[in-house]
């Protein structure tokens, strides 16, 4: 486990002590390499908080350990951030020679950043599956409430039986989609 | 023996028998296809497990990074407040000259400035019903009170278009835009006064969702002439 651990932490218990020095830390680095690409100040604090909560959603089962400084995580993750959002719209990036200035990361702790982020791709991935599944996300969504499965099935209007059968069948095909996904079959790589 | 996703539901939850369970392990040893299922599965259920999880307490950690963002990502706009005297003259000036773009072109237009509407029926002397007090949380902006409030009244009326229009604005000024959403995408299909409305509500709820397509589709949906047809603008804007 990386010392930087702390900061998943802060996260995680909204320690605002922490949090700040995320931002004193780190923000003034990746505001200057995303506007150095192109990007507006408005857009660049948006990828920033993006990423920081795409890192609270990661951790939020207490499971993971980081295993690489938090910038390096931090910095990969807005980057990748930042270049999908190019490709979503038709932004031009400025070409940079200088690139690496900002964003190289030594060895080891570059793999490890590499490994984490493409935890958060996969799990974006199975979320953004999941929002296109109309019904199917309904009934998953609502088989995680904290309460019994019986009242589910009466509030989704089904038999208990059916809504057993059902939620079973669209975990199912959720499952499939990701594994079927070629994003997800090149992240497992 | 082909196994469905079907059976690795009921072996992951443990309602195999123990004959059926001792056969799927066995065939877990060798089968691949069956490996990958199950390792597909059983990520799928967990990664949804956690995000919801996370998306409960999201919105109060996004009160400690807004101001934050805001802090370190627009300092230049603060700077700019202050501005020497003779260079405001001149900015003034400028300022008038590009009024016309400015108001075409609606830069500057917060999708989050949006107006609401207070809710009809709040509380008065005599009628103090649950509706009554939700809309009089909901009109002192009382947001999160008003969603328990809302919540509790659409138990017993789930398809009421006034208490899932104001629920649903509730849950957006509380940042639960996930349980915002199908609420309004709801309310969009249906007949009632807020279907035109909610067309706005939803691309806002999208947006922050980062469901860039749907944001873009319901904001198409705002009417031209709508009193959100401005907000439906910035938030494009803000998505291309």
């Amino acid at each position: 486990m990386h010392e930087d651990q702390k900061y998943i932490d802060a996260l995680l218990t909204h320690n605002q002590r922490l949090i700040s020095e995320i931002y004193e830390r780190f923000a003034p680095h990746m505001k200057a390499y995303l506007l150095s690409r192109g990007c507006s100040e408005e857009d660049a604090g948006d990828v920033f908080q993006e990423a920081l909560i795409d890192i609270y959603k990661l951790a939020a089962d207490k499971q993971f350990v980081l295993t690489c400084p938090f910038e390096a995580f931090l910095l990969l993750l807005c980057k990748r951030k930042f270049l999908n959002k190019i490709k979503k719209t038709s932004l031009k990036v400025v070409t940079n020679d200088d690139d690496d200035a900002f964003t190289h990361i030594p060895g080891d702790a570059n793999a490890a950043a590499e490994e984490h982020t493409a935890q958060v791709e996969k799990e974006q991935l199975v979320m953004l599956v999941l929002n296109d599944m109309g019904n199917c996300k309904e009934v998953i969504l609502k088989s995680l409430l904290k309460k019994p499965q019986e009242e589910i099935a009466e509030e989704l209007g089904m038999t208990y039986a059916y809504y057993r059968k059902r939620k079973s069948n669209c975990m199912g095909e959720l499952a499939e989609q990701v594994r079927n996904k070629p994003q997800f079959k090149e992240l497992m790589l | 023996m082909t196994y469905t996703y079907n059976d690795i539901e009921n072996y992951v939850s443990g309602s195999m028998s123990a004959e059926e369970r001792s056969a799927f392990e066995q065939q877990l040893q060798t089968d691949e296809q069956l490996q990958q299922m199950l390792s597909s599965y059983r990520f799928t259920q967990h990664t949804v497990e956690k995000h919801q999880q996370a998306e409960q307490t999201l919105p109060q950690l996004q009160q400690i990074l807004t101001p934050l963002t805001q802090q370190y990502f627009k300092q230049e706009e603060q700077k700019a407040k202050v501005i020497p005297i003779k260079r405001w003259v001149y900015a003034l000036a400028a300022a008038a000259s590009v009024a016309l773009i400015l108001f075409l072109s609606i830069p500057g237009v917060s999708v989050d400035g949006y107006p609401v509407d207070a809710m009809s029926g709040a509380v008065t002397r005599g009628n103090e019903d649950e509706l009554s007090k939700a809309a009089q949380l909901f009109n002192d902006q009382k947001y999160a009170d008003a969603v328990t409030a809302f919540m509790q009244l659409q138990k017993n009326a789930p398809d009421d278009a006034t208490i899932n229009y104001h629920l649903g604005i509730a849950l957006v000024k509380t940042q639960q835009y996930a349980d915002a959403l199908p609420l309004f995408e709801t309310i969009t299909k249906g007949e009632s006064v807020y279907k035109e409305d909610a067309n706005f509500f939803a691309a806002l709820s999208a947006y922050h969702l980062q469901q860039t397509e749907k944001a873009l589709q319901y904001a198409d949906a705002v009417k031209p002439g709508s009193r959100y047809e401005k907000y439906a603008k910035a938030l494009k804007k803000k998505l291309k």
